[in-house]
């Protein structure tokens, strides 16, 4: 079987523990933190996708640095990128790959696509057509690709950040329910303070800060950070709150449809990351409740009321978290 | 109207509503609207308080002082300058009416006359307990609790009626009450939003509030009906809620005019005996030289809780005593005539029974007045003897003959009286043993009697008259326990001589009245009666002679021995019987007044008696026990509360501190948000309550220490003990709090009453649901069978 990645250079330093995971997460940070300015939350929420084995979408009009954080994610690790830029002529196998026959060596060659790699810019995803945004949907959560038959592996780490714009913009196609489930956690980036936006006018009106970004670990490390992050204890209270919060959702008067079993997974997937990037080996209702709106918001649909109302999903959520009773603490 | 209106409404309703309680107290309704008045000024009182935004604290006084001006001005109108302002002599007025509304509850068993002194009582009673309702319930925002002092409205009449105050008192004061619950609930409810109301038509959405209404109606209907009905049916809580009001006297369904519902006459005597200074009652002047006892009823029946009277019945028409008096069944043997008449004094003495001398053949009385042939008594069912100026009385007394009554046999009883008064009845097995101890080696019936009566006056048995008789244990036996203590008054010699003849196979029965009282000095026929000659005396039937009295009180003032009743000088004396020295002593005694009255007997007994058994001391301690009861209700959360906090603290661990600083905050009145973590709590209640520096930290380390203890590893127990954390913080949110809500903390945890009452719900939730499931088993074969047909 191919295996077309790259493999990337010796670990950075030998990751045990949750310090160690502190420490690499920190570099990173700061890292993404140089060319992001005065949006440590998203910077720490892309974190949390990658050390949760998820996938990332980043919503919000152009012009607000989406492509930038998932460069910048993407640089700060010496693995192996690309970028897909979406565009509505964009073909399924130009993600996937396509198998050329070899004159030569009559046989066919598998002439893998963008999706193999560790981590996959997408950008603009919904520009394209739902057909190739489809293509990418066995890769997110499977992390496989099949072409002709064959099924070619995915190397860990795999994510996908990707970017989109609003569904009211022009030339857009909403992302699929389907889709839309397989991403971990949408962010949006919002717009910089005047303090960010005028620092960043300084730093960016020089040379491409980008380019300087140099990688400050690799994919080894991030599979070790993923290993420590599974082993992060959660207890029954706990799963038995992000379990309810998902039920709350599916029968929220407000909701049309309501967060599914994989969001719950994912929910404390997510929440699992977190606790260790807060350097605890073991998960808070906090955390669940932190990571409750980037985690479950895309995924839910308003009813049409709600929808007149301008209730955003968000708020949905952030009033169920502030609603639903915790577990009692005061029962042992 | 804003919410603390409309519950000063409700607890203004539900004190009105509980006042029902009283009626079978008082003769007459004159005195319910001066009370439902000091009922209204506090409700007024508190409306207008809370208009004019006046302080918490404040309001209770203003009810208070709005209460003493209604009484002033109600009840001591005359004494006001300007007619508005009250004077010292305002102050003069209402301390008498106070004093003598006293003797009147000294003096008068219930149904008590409607006098100012007595309303003035009552009045100030409600009007109190109106203000406690309203500072409970509104000022202290803790509905349930002012079910409390609601509770002494029914406490006093419980307490004083023999046969409790009945079931539509106790249904109203609970309706009062739920109403109450109702204004709160509501409003509790409403603070959500208005509920949904399902368009569709027949859908059961679950947020309807006819449903949610009707739930609570339910809850409230079901928690009513089983207080009513329950108690009839549990061995040991009588019925005393579904029996009216009418005491000893049975049920008095059917009695129609002819009949009269008895109270308790015992409890009559005990109130007589009781009063403080004696109050001449009756002047009667005689042809007897030596007369006997006035008789006013008896006592027939004995259930285990004591001596009871039947339902007095006669014919109104053919029973008059003005016409004449049937001679009673068995009564035979020598009589002397006797005249007799009675003028009662200053209407003191207020019952239902006229007192006459034994065997009455003619009574010229105004009123109608009959006679029931079975208790011997002459009653009205319309008329007490309050209203008579005086009465004059003929009567043919017995003269019984000792040998007669040696000579008669059992068999020989006429089958109404025994069945009547000669049925076996249920005593402990002590009292058996010990009659037949007595009686053991007697004959004849009267051997056995004179045994009898002689077993209790005899010094070296040890019996005292004691105005505080022996009290029974929880579970004992009165009889036992008088028999066992040998401390008592004519009631307990009375009742119980009467139990054990009844035990040896005599019929007998109790007899109420009074000892021939006082002799005038210059009149010798003239003698004065007075409430400390009230007395109560064992009757027993023998064939050919008819009902015979004994004496076997040891030692009170007029009562005599009658010469019958002490053995005959030739009587063998058994040297083993502990009995035998008092015949010699009494034997002489042929006439009256007899010389039961030892100088030496009397000084030991008087001696024995503690000072505290004067007259007072009983009726005093029934209605102190009143507030230490509701003292008890009220410290029981205080006890809780400790309880509960000990308890946790044996086993500390972070989750139980946790707990402990979950109830202290709720305390002082903080609304946790079940929604937040542990550390989201601690920071939102430091916040809201301003806690910083030291607190907050030790805030934080209880919050932390439980997220661990609670989510962490298992086996990550933090060290060090929280108890100082969680009291520091305790400190700071009491110190925090304004001074009622720190007493309101200390007296009336809210987190102990809340624990409580889920845990009273959550029973009483299981018990509906029992219920329910029941009726649903117990229903389905019909629903089957109604849908198959």
């Amino acid at each position: 079987m191919a295996r077309p990645t790259r493999v990337g250079p010796e670990a950075l330093s030998g990751v045990a523990g949750l310090d160690d995971l502190l420490e690499v997460a920190s570099l990173i940070r700061g890292n993404i933190e140089r060319v992001i300015e005065g949006k440590p939350e998203v910077v720490q929420l892309s974190l949390v996708v990658l050390l949760a084995e998820g996938h990332l979408l980043i919503e919000d009009v152009p012009g607000v640095g989406k492509t930038m954080l998932a460069k910048a994610l993407a640089r700060s690790i010496d693995c192996t990128v690309r970028r897909i830029q979406f565009t509505p002529d964009l073909l399924p196998s130009d993600v996937t790959g396509v198998s050329v026959y070899d004159m030569e060596a009559r046989e066919f060659e598998f002439k893998p696509g963008a999706v193999f790699a560790n981590i996959v810019v997408g950008d603009e995803i919904n520009r394209a057509s739902p057909k190739t945004q489809s293509a990418l949907l066995e890769a997110m959560e499977e992390r496989q690709v099949t072409v002709d038959g064959t099924t070619y592996v995915l190397e860990a780490p795999f994510m996908v950040i990707a970017t989109q714009n609003p569904i009211e913009m022009e030339g857009t196609y909403p992302l699929p329910e389907a889709q839309r489930d397989r991403f971990t956690a949408r962010v949006s980036m919002g717009y910089p303070s005047v303090e960010a936006e005028i620092e960043m006018l300084d730093t960016h009106g020089g040379p491409a800060a980008l380019d300087d970004l140099e990688p400050v670990a690799d994919a080894v490390t991030v599979r070790k950070l993923i290993d420590i992050v599974r082993g992060v204890h959660v207890s029954a209270d706990v799963k038995r709150y992000v379990v309810e919060l998902a039920n709350a959702t599916r029968s929220a008067p407000e909701l049309r449809l309501g967060a599914s079993p994989r969001a719950s997974l994912q929910l404390l997937r997510a929440s699992r990351a977190l606790a260790a990037l807060e350097g605890r080996d073991y998960v808070l209702p906090d955390d669940v409740q932190t990571m409750a709106a980037p985690v479950l918001a895309h995924r839910l649909l308003p009813t049409a009321e709600a929808q007149v109302a301008r209730r955003s999903t968000e708020s949905v959520v952030a009033d169920l978290v502030a609603r639903l009773p915790l577990p009692d603490l005061r029962k042992n | 109207m804003s919410i603390k209106e409309q519950l000063t409404l409700a607890a203004g309703l539900a004190v009105a509503l509980a006042t029902s309680a009283l009626f079978p107290l008082f003769q007459g309704n004159d005195w319910l609207a001066k009370v439902l008045g000091a009922v209204l000024v506090v409700v007024a009182a508190g409306l207008v308080g809370r208009r004019l935004g006046l302080p918490r604290v404040l309001q209770p006084v203003l009810g208070l002082a709005v209460l003493f001006g209604y009484l002033s001005l109600v009840f001591a109108g005359s004494s006001l300058a300007f007619g508005l302002v009250p004077t010292a002599r305002t102050l003069d007025v209402l301390q008498t009416l106070v004093r003598s509304g006293q003797d009147d509850i000294a003096r008068f068993g219930p149904p008590v006359p409607a006098h100012d002194g007595m309303v003035l009582l009552t009045a100030a009673g409600v009007g109190g307990v109106a203000v406690l309702v309203d500072l409970v319930a509104v000022v202290l925002d803790r509905v349930a609790v002012a079910g409390l002092p609601l509770l002494v409205m029914f406490a006093v009449p419980s307490a004083v009626l023999p046969g409790g105050i009945g079931g539509l008192p106790f249904i109203l004061g609970a309706l009062g009450w739920l109403s109450l619950l109702l204004v709160e609930g509501s409003e509790r409810v409403g603070r959500w939003g208005t509920p949904m109301r399902s368009s569709l038509p027949g859908a059961r959405p679950g947020g309807d509030d006819s449903s949610l209404g009707r739930v609570g109606r339910r809850i409230g209907f079901a928690a009513v009906s089983l207080a009513v009905v329950i108690p009839a049916f549990i061995p040991g809580l009588d019925h005393r809620l579904l029996a009216g009001s009418d005491g000893g006297g049975g049920s008095g369904s059917g009695s129609g005019p002819n009949s009269a519902r008895t109270y308790n006459a015992l409890t009559t005597l005990r109130d007589q005996l009781t009063l403080p200074k004696p109050t001449t009652l009756l002047v009667y002047r005689t042809d007897d030289p030596h007369p006997d006892y006035l008789r006013m009823t008896t006592l027939g029946q004995f259930t285990g809780d004591g001596w009871k009277a039947a339902d007095l019945v006669a014919d109104r028409e053919n029973a008059k005593v003005q016409k004449s008096v049937p001679t009673p069944i068995g009564d035979g043997g020598a009589h002397q005539p006797v005249n007799m008449r009675i003028v009662p004094d200053h209407g003191h003495l207020d019952v239902h029974w006229l007192p006459v001398p034994f065997g009455p053949t003619k009574v010229d009385v105004e009123g109608t007045w009959l006679w029931d042939p079975s208790s011997q008594t002459v009653f009205s069912a319309s008329s007490t003897t309050k209203n008579l100026t005086s009465y004059s009385v003929r009567a043919s007394r017995v003269l019984p003959d000792r040998d007669a009554l040696a000579r008669a046999q059992v068999n020989g009883i006429d089958p109404s009286i025994s069945e009547l008064y000669g049925q076996a009845i249920d005593v402990s097995p002590y009292v058996k043993q010990l009659t037949a101890k007595v009686v053991k080696g007697q004959t004849s019936e009267y051997d056995k009697a004179v045994a009898l009566q002689r077993y209790f006056t005899s010094p070296l048995n040890g019996y005292v008259y004691n105005l505080r008789a022996s009290q029974p244990t929880p579970g004992q036996d009165p009889v036992d326990a008088f028999l066992l203590g040998k401390n008592g008054f004519c009631e307990q010699y009375a009742t119980t001589m009467a139990a054990m003849l009844r035990v040896a196979g005599i019929p007998s029965r109790v007899a109420v009245g009074f000892t021939p009282g006082t002799q005038d000095s210059s009149d010798k026929q003239v003698y004065s009666v007075t409430t400390h000659d009230a007395h109560a005396w064992p009757e027993a039937w023998f064939a050919g002679t008819g009902w015979v009295r004994f004496e076997p009180t040891p030692a009170v003032s007029g009562s005599t021995v009658p010469s019958y009743s002490v053995p005959a000088p030739v009587t063998p004396v058994n040297p083993t019987d502990p009995t035998g020295p008092s015949a010699a002593r009494t034997a002489g005694a042929g006439g009256h007044p007899a010389g039961h009255t030892d100088p030496d007997l009397l000084a030991a007994t008087r001696s024995t008696a503690s000072p505290t058994s004067r007259p007072h001391a009983q009726a005093s301690s029934r209605w102190l026990l009143v507030p230490v009861a509701v003292a008890l209700v009220l410290i029981l959360p205080l006890l809780l509360t400790l309880v509960r906090r000990r308890r946790r603290w044996a086993h500390p661990n972070p989750l139980t501190a946790w707990e402990q600083l979950w109830d202290d905050a709720t305390d002082v009145g903080y609304r946790w948000h079940p929604a937040d973590s542990p550390r989201a709590a601690a920071q939102r209640l430091a916040d809201s309550r301003g806690l910083t520096g030291p607190v907050a930290a030790a805030l934080e380390r209880v919050a932390v220490a439980t997220e661990r203890a609670r989510y962490a590893p298992p086996g990550r127990l933090p060290d060090g003990d929280l108890r100082p954390d969680v009291n520091e913080v305790r400190n700071a949110l009491r110190q925090g709090s304004p001074a009622l809500v720190r007493l309101r903390a200390a007296v009336f945890a809210s987190s102990t009453l809340g624990w409580a009452g889920r845990g009273l719900g959550d029973r009483i939730a299981d018990l509906t649901e029992r219920f329910d499931n029941g009726l649903a088993a117990l229903s389905r074969p019909l629903r089957r069978r109604a849908a198959t047909r």
